[in-house]
């Protein structure tokens, strides 16, 4: 196992309030897989990466384990994080116009992160650079150089984010995001760079990102969350076609259908609870149409309900045992 | 578009063109113009959901600023009930814009964060001078049951509310006027995916049953198609493919709605359909390439693309097309 997560808890302080936004987190991957997280905004799947690369400053109180290598890497001291830190972990986030800084030319700017990852001469950096916006499909690669972030278009920006978190060789590349700010054809070219190079550099990637579409094609495992939990795993496969969890299904149903139009949508009722406002037992319960008291009561774990397929629901959708629409016992 | 008859027709855009001045990069070079709507023209019948997409930079919002109004267009006009809105007097378009309203994409900024939900709400009443005080809140309760809002919420100040209950608020201060046109900037882009959904049902009950007519923009082609009845596809300031909803997604005939089409991701882990992917960006709006706007990009582009701009013209069955793949023929019955 590459980087395994084990029971991730992240606290914030919130003037003087404690606050815990990550309840537990398992995540588990591999050389060369892509997992995909999904879930909409504020169901914690940008703090779980944010943790994982110890990313959230001293406001954040994390505590379980998150083994890279066989080293819990919470553990390290601030100095050997900064070496795992941008060349094993890599990350890339939603806004790469944001990401980049607007006074200084691209080229400065992957010096910069080469000079962190290795001793090369002027001549050998700006070589690897130049190879560097080539693998990220850039044309013209030794003129861009010269260019500032904002000569650039927001494809461009985030090839060249794509190119930066590539410059260490890392081992896992967290992309956060990474087409949300872009349009649907640009969308499209930087998914399938990011499909080619998990490929041929055989890294593994974590896709986090609130579009069941853009994981369906793009992720071989997924994790949805809600609240500050993992509600399902399973394979993409698995997921799609036989989806348990009513929160992964009402995610599904409340997506426009491209074949069968006129079909009213189904929207999830409510709103996802602030962190500091979760209901008693299951976190979805207030919102699920399968809601039974034992849901009010207790927390559910996760249940393997198949191959490798987990879910946390008492009355998960397609079991055996369900009672109806709405499995009221 | 011509034969139906112009009751049926609330807004008709001509011929409608705008241009932004652009400074020069260097201090002495010469300045340089966006064209940022470049000659268009389409109908907008009563009662029905017309959606305007395409990518940044195509002009969409550009479009809608000028369909209401805000900005002055370079050239052209706009019809709103065969009344031409861009040469009316101030009082005279200030009654007129009692008929056409607006929602944008972030509800946040379009709400006064100091100002309670329920007065905001009521705000357009005050304007235009509507009714007394107790119709006016009795109008503001009614506007917020038909967004499905509590009553409870009037009260509410914006900081208080979800994005989505900021969203229905700013939807239902736009129908308390009793609007003819409701015009919707990305509505719903900065929603999550599950509010998304009621939002857009609610949509959808407010057109059935209000009868109001709305101009949609938006970037999701998924939407799109499951909300409009019909929709305008821009590229670069052109409209280049313009039809019925179904008979769009059905037999798309520009390659750049093709390519539109195939780039969206679907929950399918299964694709079937090798996607189209384009290269490139689109290009700059003050750069233009000659000939087709879109030759840069697009994967069929011949000789005469580079050289000629396409017409957009009728293919039958309400299906209008910018493209000489289509219109290989002569471009005399241009429209």
């Amino acid at each position: 196992m590459l980087l395994s997560i084990r029971d991730l808890k992240v606290d914030f302080n919130v003037d003087g309030q404690v606050v815990r936004v990550l309840h537990g987190i398992d995540l588990d991957i591999e050389k060369g897989e892509t997992l995909g997280l999904v879930g909409e905004s504020g169901c914690g799947k940008s703090v779980t990466c944010m943790a994982a690369m110890r990313l959230l400053g001293e406001r954040a109180k994390i505590t379980g384990r998150v083994n890279f290598n066989g080293c819990n890497i919470l553990k390290l001291s601030d100095r050997k994080m900064e070496n795992i830190r941008g060349k094993d972990l890599a990350m890339i986030f939603q806004d790469p116009v944001v990401s980049l800084n607007p006074v200084m030319k691209i080229g400065t700017q992957i010096n910069e992160v080469l000079k962190l990852h290795g001793n090369y001469t002027k001549e050998e950096s700006k070589k690897i650079a130049v190879s560097l916006l080539k693998k990220v499909g850039i044309a013209s690669a030794e003129c861009r150089l010269n260019d500032y972030p904002h000569q650039l278009s927001g494809g461009l920006c985030q090839r060249v984010m794509i190119a930066m978190a590539l410059a260490g060789k890392p081992k896992i590349l967290i992309a956060d995001e990474p087409t949300t700010a872009l349009d649907v054809t640009v969308q499209a070219q930087i998914l399938e760079l990011l499909r080619e190079l998990n490929n041929d550099l055989d890294m593994a990637t974590i896709l986090v990102t609130h579009d069941l579409g853009v994981i369906a094609e793009n992720v071989s495992r997924v994790m949805v969350m809600y609240a500050g939990v993992v509600v399902e795993e399973a394979s993409v496969e698995d997921l799609f076609s036989n989806p348990s969890h009513p929160y992964t299904v009402g995610l599904l149903e409340s997506l426009p259908d491209m074949e069968n139009e006129g079909k009213d949508l189904i929207p999830i009722e409510g709103v996802v609870p602030a962190p500091d406002k979760r209901p008693s037992g299951c976190c979805f319960q207030p919102r699920c149409k399968r809601r039974t008291d034992e849901c009010i009561k207790a927390q559910p774990g996760l249940k393997v309900v198949g191959n490798k397929h987990r879910v946390a629901c008492f009355n998960p959708v397609g079991s055996i045992d369900q009672g109806g629409g709405n499995g009221r016992k | 578009m011509e034969e139906n008859n112009m009751e049926n027709t609330v807004v008709s855009v001509r011929k409608l063109v705008k241009y932004f001045p652009v400074k020069a990069e260097k201090l002495f070079g010469s300045r340089k113009t966006l064209k940022a709507v470049d000659n268009i023209s389409f109908d907008i019948y009563r009662g029905e959901i017309v959606g305007i997409v395409g990518e940044s930079g195509c002009g969409k919002s550009t479009t809608a600023k000028l369909v209401l109004n805000m900005i002055p267009p370079t050239a052209g006009s706009v019809l709103f009930n065969n009344k031409d809105i861009t040469k009316l007097n101030p009082s005279k378009w200030r009654a007129m814009r009692l008929n056409m309203q607006m929602i944008f994409q972030d509800p946040l900024g379009a709400l006064d964060p100091y100002v309670s939900i329920g007065k905001q709400i009521q705000e357009p009443l005050d304007i235009h001078n509507i009714g007394n005080l107790k119709e006016r809140k009795n109008k503001v309760l009614n506007a917020l049951d038909a967004v499905s809002m509590q009553k409870h919420m009037y009260d509410r100040y914006p900081h208080e509310i979800s994005g989505g209950q900021r969203q229905r608020a700013v939807l239902a201060r736009a129908l308390i006027v009793e609007p003819e046109l409701l015009v919707c900037d990305e509505p719903i882009s900065a929603l999550d995916v599950s509010i998304q959904a009621q939002v857009v049902n609610l949509f959808k009950r407010i057109q059935k049953e209000l009868g109001i007519t709305f101009m949609f923009i938006s970037h999701d082609l998924r939407i799109v198609k499951h909300l409009c009845n019909r929709v305008v596809v821009m590229y670069l300031g052109k409209i280049v493919e313009e039809a019925d909803s179904a008979e769009l997604y059905s037999n798309t005939l520009h390659p750049y709605t093709k390519a539109l089409i195939s780039s969206i991701p679907l929950p399918k882990p299964v694709r079937e359909k090798e996607r189209i992917i384009l290269e490139g960006d689109p290009p700059s709006p003050v750069d233009l390439p000659s000939g087709c706007r879109f030759s840069s990009r697009c994967p069929d582009a011949m000789e005469r693309c580079f050289n000629e701009e396409p017409e957009l013209i009728e293919t039958g069955d309400n299906h209008r097309v910018a493209c000489f793949l289509v219109n290989k023929g002569n471009h005399e019955n241009a429209l």
